[in-house]
């Protein structure tokens, strides 16, 4: 079998794999492992969460309804200004003043009194009925048929939270507000209400606390907003104190029925807060230019940046990144090209007055002689932490830890 | 019943809601086959959609089929992120943790990240354009033919360049796993 048989093979399977069927029999062992791979590919296959989902689609539909306004208004624009391009047309122009002549006459006639003899008497009072004449009952409004159900045009239901701080401080209490607008033409109920509210941490996605739902419903009718206050006193399900960092928080599997189609469907929607220090957080940009070395692996913390907002950390290493084989033999003629640059995995976590906390996964970067690693967007750190340890426990196949102890006075 | 339009060639809702639920996940997949942070996947699928929408009018059906169109905002999209993000070097991998659901023990849930960073890693090692191909493949889920109308190349280079591909990636996750 040539390479371009194998390769049409390989390509057919592919889409067997695809589309979740069996690969066909008589394939040779590269091409067989390499479908077998293919498979495992398909579970990087991640579905967008159904709060982006909502929170996506109801913004889109929103720009789209501002557009179609825009539209609207331009077209007003258009008429008027056709409008003064035909006054300018002579035959227009006549027609429009031989008009307002006109008017101006019968109004000066009006004021004169010339129409006054005139004046019909149905101008000045409501014309009798007939003694035998019935007073016709008042027809019913028509009632529309009720057609085929209407397609979901948009999210009815918009969910703002906001709080009304920035950020707070550890142990305050954090006022949470959401507002249920009902963004639909039409009356719907929400339940249950209030719906369930969940604070989880942004870092781990980790829930800390739950806020049960009510039993009881609302109506909205269009247009119609209602709010829902609760007050978070930053203690988590068991009743201990969160740490300060970001958070998240989401109303939850709020089911909306329309008025008249009685369709429901099931949305949530939410916002973040930051939880910040007592003490306020540690605002520094320190360059640091401190090198480890464990299991021949080196690598540099050159950077940790700490904002308000959050923590950043940039190191970078050189041992790392080229396959072992291609490494370049130091006295070999004429030298071979070295291999390029591969990314290598880095876990991290990172401790201050003796809270650790987990930095994930790092991204990285190239180089011409090795890979950046970064760690961003992370927790911030209280402005009185004198000390803080970044420890890097994993690289690549290597296990840690490097550690940095970074003075923060 | 469609609403009207946009204009005479905006996108309607109803033709938008159809497009939205039809791509969306397709969209969203081949951002995080390219990007591992899911908030930036997020923001990069926001972007696409809010340029299906201020571009709609653009849109000739004659000249490509409404999938390779929307996939070439996707993928130039992306292109621009990736000028962004070359002034900052780095490429954030931190939230790739929270990508999926899962039920399973937290050792099994740790090897399962852990093998999808492998993955991911893997996948970051292949040039550009093989990134590209693989990401429209396995994660919009597009046709060697829709994928060639996207990438502006013959469908018998996507089928060449996705063979290498898938064999560099095992070979490259395999010798992961080998040692």
């Amino acid at each position: 079998m040539d390479k371009k048989d194998m390769e049409r093979d390989f390509l057919n399977n592919l889409e067997r794999v695809l589309e979740g069927k069996e690969i066909e029999p008589g394939l040779n062992d590269d091409s067989r492992s390499a479908l077998d791979f293919a498979r495992k590919m398909l579970s990087l296959r991640v579905n967008p969460s159904p709060l982006f989902h909502d929170t996506l689609r109801n913004r889109m539909l929103q720009k789209i309804e501002k557009k179609e306004r825009e539209a609207e208004h331009e077209k007003g624009g258009s008429f008027w200004e056709r409008l003064w391009e035909n006054w300018k047309r002579p035959v227009w122009r006549t027609v429009t003043v031989g008009l307002v002549s006109a008017l101006v006459i019968v109004v000066i006639m009006g004021y004169s009194g010339m129409f006054t003899y005139f004046t019909p008497q149905f101008l000045d009072e409501e014309p009798a009925l007939p003694e035998t004449a019935q007073a016709p009952a008042p027809e019913p409004a028509p009632v529309p048929e009720p057609g085929p159900a209407p397609l979901e045009l948009q999210a009815p239901l918009e969910v703002i939270m906001s709080t009304e701080e920035d950020f707070y401080r550890a142990g305050e209490d954090v006022a949470i507000e959401f507002v249920f607008i009902n963004t639909s033409d039409e009356e719907q109920t929400i339940r249950p209400f209030p719906p369930l509210v969940e604070i989880t941490e942004s870092g781990t996605g980790e829930t800390v606390r739950s806020f049960p739902s009510g039993s009881t419903h609302r109506k909205l009718l269009p247009g119609e907003a209602v709010e829902y206050e609760l007050n978070w006193d930053q203690l988590d399900s068991q009743g201990q104190p969160v740490l300060p960092g970001w958070f998240n928080v989401y109303a939850k599997e709020i089911s909306i029925t329309r008025g008249t189609s009685k369709r429901t469907i099931v949305m949530s929607g939410g916002g973040r807060l930051l939880i910040s220090y007592p003490q306020g957080a540690m605002e520094l940009d320190i360059a640091l230019d401190q090198s480890q070395t464990v299991n021949g692996v080196t690598v540099a913390l050159e950077r940790a940046e700490f904002t308000e907002g959050g923590v950043n950390f940039y190191a970078f290493t050189s041992s790392l990144g080229r396959q072992q084989s291609s490494r370049v033999e130091p006295n070999a003629y004429p030298p071979p090209e070295p291999a390029p640059l591969e990314p290598v995995i880095a876990h991290a976590e990172y401790t201050y007055n003796g809270v650790t906390k987990d930095a994930g996964y790092a991204g990285f970067g190239f180089r011409e002689d090795g890979i950046e690693l970064s760690w961003m967007r992370l927790d911030p750190v209280p402005s009185d932490a004198g000390e803080l340890t970044f420890t890097i426990t994993k690289l690549g196949d290597y296990e840690g830890p490097w550690e940095f102890r970074i003075s923060l006075e | 019943m469609d609403r009207p339009s946009v204009g005479n060639a905006g996108v309607s809702r109803d033709k938008f809601i159809e497009l939205y639920e039809q791509y969306l996940p397709r969209v969203f997949r081949y951002m995080t086959y390219r990007v591992s942070d899911k908030c930036v996947a997020e923001d990069l699928t926001s972007e696409v959609f809010e340029k299906v929408i201020d571009k709609f009018a653009s849109y000739k059906p004659g000249k490509s089929s409404i999938s390779t169109w929307l996939f070439t905002i996707a993928r130039n999209t992306l292109i621009d992120h990736y000028r962004k993000a070359e002034r900052k070097k780095t490429v954030p991998l931190e939230n790739i943790v929270e990508m999926q659901e899962t039920k399973s023990s937290p050792e099994e849930e740790y090897e399962r990240q852990e093998e999808q960073q492998r993955l991911k890693v893997c996948l970051a090692a292949l040039s550009v354009q093989e990134q590209e191909i693989v990401s429209l493949k396995f994660g919009s889920e597009l046709n060697n033919r829709q994928i060639a109308g996207v990438m502006g190349l013959s469908e018998t280079n996507i089928g060449t360049i996705l063979y290498r591909s898938i064999r560099k990636l095992r070979d490259c996750f395999g010798g992961w796993q080998n040692g």
